[in-house]
């Protein structure tokens, strides 16, 4: 029954509350689709089929004896295998942690799980969520269900082909320069990289402290609203995590979008680092739809998009090679070649600059809140250009596209599909706002698929045994 | 054959054994950092230093975790 696996978690979850849907019928059909159709996309490095069946039978018990725990109960979710996971390998998509097995679920999968969703396995990654698409690896790279010849884009490349393909239900993804947005930008999905400290990183394996984040990946940003619920949430165990009391994020989507203050950062995509004539059409025809739900759009100005990429890439260099120079030093040959010279570059940055990085990147914090005064949310591009062939995009040094600004300034941002080129793959938008309005950035984003079709096409993956 | 000099900056960081083949792109992105770090130096006047990431809490506080 693989429409089942294209139901949204809103819609999935009514269903289940009302007694309208199984959960161990959900599980089974996206467990039968992924043996079906994985094989294509290698989105999946381990797929769980006895626990999700297990957890399933558990969440149908659970509500049928009325205890339904909430939106997420007996909902089918994938993890990028950097999650902790207790007692299950949690690999990192590297030689180097192949025999990795945590005794703790990360905070998010323990949040996860106590809100009665379905584990249905580990993702695939860019190995330790940096490197790029690499061949020399444990595990093959996924590729992109719009195209299998495409790139899913990374770093949680899997859990956004998983989700486009119908291969879950919802995913957790994670995002230091862009992980889950380019992502989701490329598999035509919706990605939420949170307000920094918002949802925890206690037990995801770090790439740079300060630029870290966990966050959602979903058919719609609503269904991003409805994991959010759950995954924010104040945990001392997480250094950088924020308390900044109860957030509805359900509950503030609606309404329409009458007074909202746009702002297009338009030098990031027209002058900054241009992006390509088809991202710039499909920009203009969403701010065409925001303005007609009633937002007023201008154009704002924040610091030029390099200074943003020298300051990610002065910042998260260190820190990431401080987490990996045991591994690089004494076992190097345990990585794959991609990782091992990204992460080895950031052993070259002196400390001075490091620390004249975080002194800048509070100035350009600064300067962002001034002007996020004049507008509630800021507007890009999420990738200059739609999906690119397999292993072609140069994560090293490429051409610059528009998530890394707000991992810089911790923002919360949001990457939606704004449409399809004329082949039919899938164009992106990128909706940022201010510290911990993460609930109106969904609310931009909710607003927007719903005035447009995007959501009612998905990818056309052929199998003839799951076409039945 | 990689340039003697920066061969010698991979030894003062421990990192002779990567791999010869790495070493080439390896150079290219620390002289990209390199130039990164180049592009934001300046006086930033401490006077008008916009943040102390060093915070502490109070004991009773942590205990009470």
């Amino acid at each position: 029954m693989s429409e089942l696996c294209f139901l949204t978690i809103a819609e999935a979850s009514r269903r289940i509350r009302a007694g309208d849907l199984s959960p161990v019928e959900l599980a089974e059909a996206y467990l039968d689709r992924i043996a079906a159709l994985d094989g294509q996309l290698n989105a999946y490095v381990l797929v769980l089929r006895e626990a999700a069946l297990a957890e399933a039978r558990k969440a149908e018990a659970e509500i049928a004896a009325g205890d339904w725990k909430g939106p997420l109960h007996g909902i089918p979710i994938a993890l990028k295998d950097i999650y902790n996971t207790a007692g299950i390998a949690t690999t990192g998509h590297s030689a180097l942690f192949r025999d990795h097995v945590p005794a703790e679920d990360a905070t998010t999968v323990r949040l996860l799980r106590e809100a009665g969703a379905v584990i249905l396995g580990k993702t695939a990654t860019w190995e330790f969520a940096i490197g790029g698409v690499s061949f020399d690896l444990p595990w093959p790279p996924a590729r992109n269900p719009w195209d299998t010849t495409l790139d899913p884009a990374g770093s949680s490349s899997g859990s956004g082909a998983a989700m486009a393909a119908g291969l879950c239900m919802g995913a957790m993804g994670t995002d230091t320069g862009g992980s889950i947005r380019s992502p989701a930008a490329w598999n035509g999905i919706a990605g939420l990289k949170p307000t920094y400290g918002l949802v925890s990183r206690r037990g995801v394996l770090p790439l740079s402290f300060t630029l870290d984040h966990a966050g959602p990946m979903c058919w719609t940003a609503e269904d991003c609203a409805l994991m959010m619920q759950v995954l924010a949430a104040h945990d001392p165990l997480d250094p950088g995590s924020a308390d900044p009391g109860p957030i509805d994020f359900a509950g503030a989507l609606g309404g329409g979008l009458g007074g909202l203050r746009v702002g297009v950062v338009r030098h990031f995509f027209e002058q900054d680092a241009p992006a390509d004539t088809v991202v710039v059409d499909a920009m203009e025809s969403a701010l065409g739809v925001l303005a007609k739900a009633g937002a007023t759009i201008r154009d704002v100005s924040l610091a030029p998009l390099e200074l943003y990429y020298d300051l990610c890439n002065l910042i998260m260099g260190p820190e990431a090679f401080a987490i990996h120079e045991q591994g690089l030093t004494q076992t190097p040959e345990l990585y794959g070649a991609v990782a091992r010279k990204r992460i080895s570059a950031g052993a070259f940055v002196a400390g001075s600059d490091y620390v004249n990085a975080l002194r800048l990147r509070a100035r350009l914090v600064a300067q962002a809140a001034a002007v996020m005064r004049e507008v509630d949310v800021l507007i890009t591009p999420t990738r200059h250009t739609p999906p690119e062939p397999l292993g072609q995009f140069d994560t090293m040094m490429g051409h610059r596209f528009y998530t890394r600004p707000f991992n810089v300034l911790g923002l919360p941002a949001l990457s939606v599909c704004s449409g399809f080129t004329g082949n039919g793959l899938p164009l992106s938008m990128q909706i940022a706002g201010r510290p911990f309005e993460d609930a109106l950035v969904l609310k931009v984003g909710d607003a927007f698929e719903k005035a447009t079709g995007f959501r009612e096409i998905r990818p056309q993956l052929a199998n003839a045994a799951v076409a039945a | 054959m990689t340039d003697p000099s920066f061969a010698a900056r991979l030894r003062a960081r421990n990192l002779q054994r990567i791999p010869e083949a790495d070493q080439a792109d390896l150079a290219r992105l620390v002289q990209a950092l390199d130039e990164a770090a180049a592009r934001i130096r300046g006086p930033i006047g401490y006077l008008e230093e916009p943040s102390n990431v060093f915070r502490l809490a109070p004991a009773a506080k942590e205990a009470a975790r």
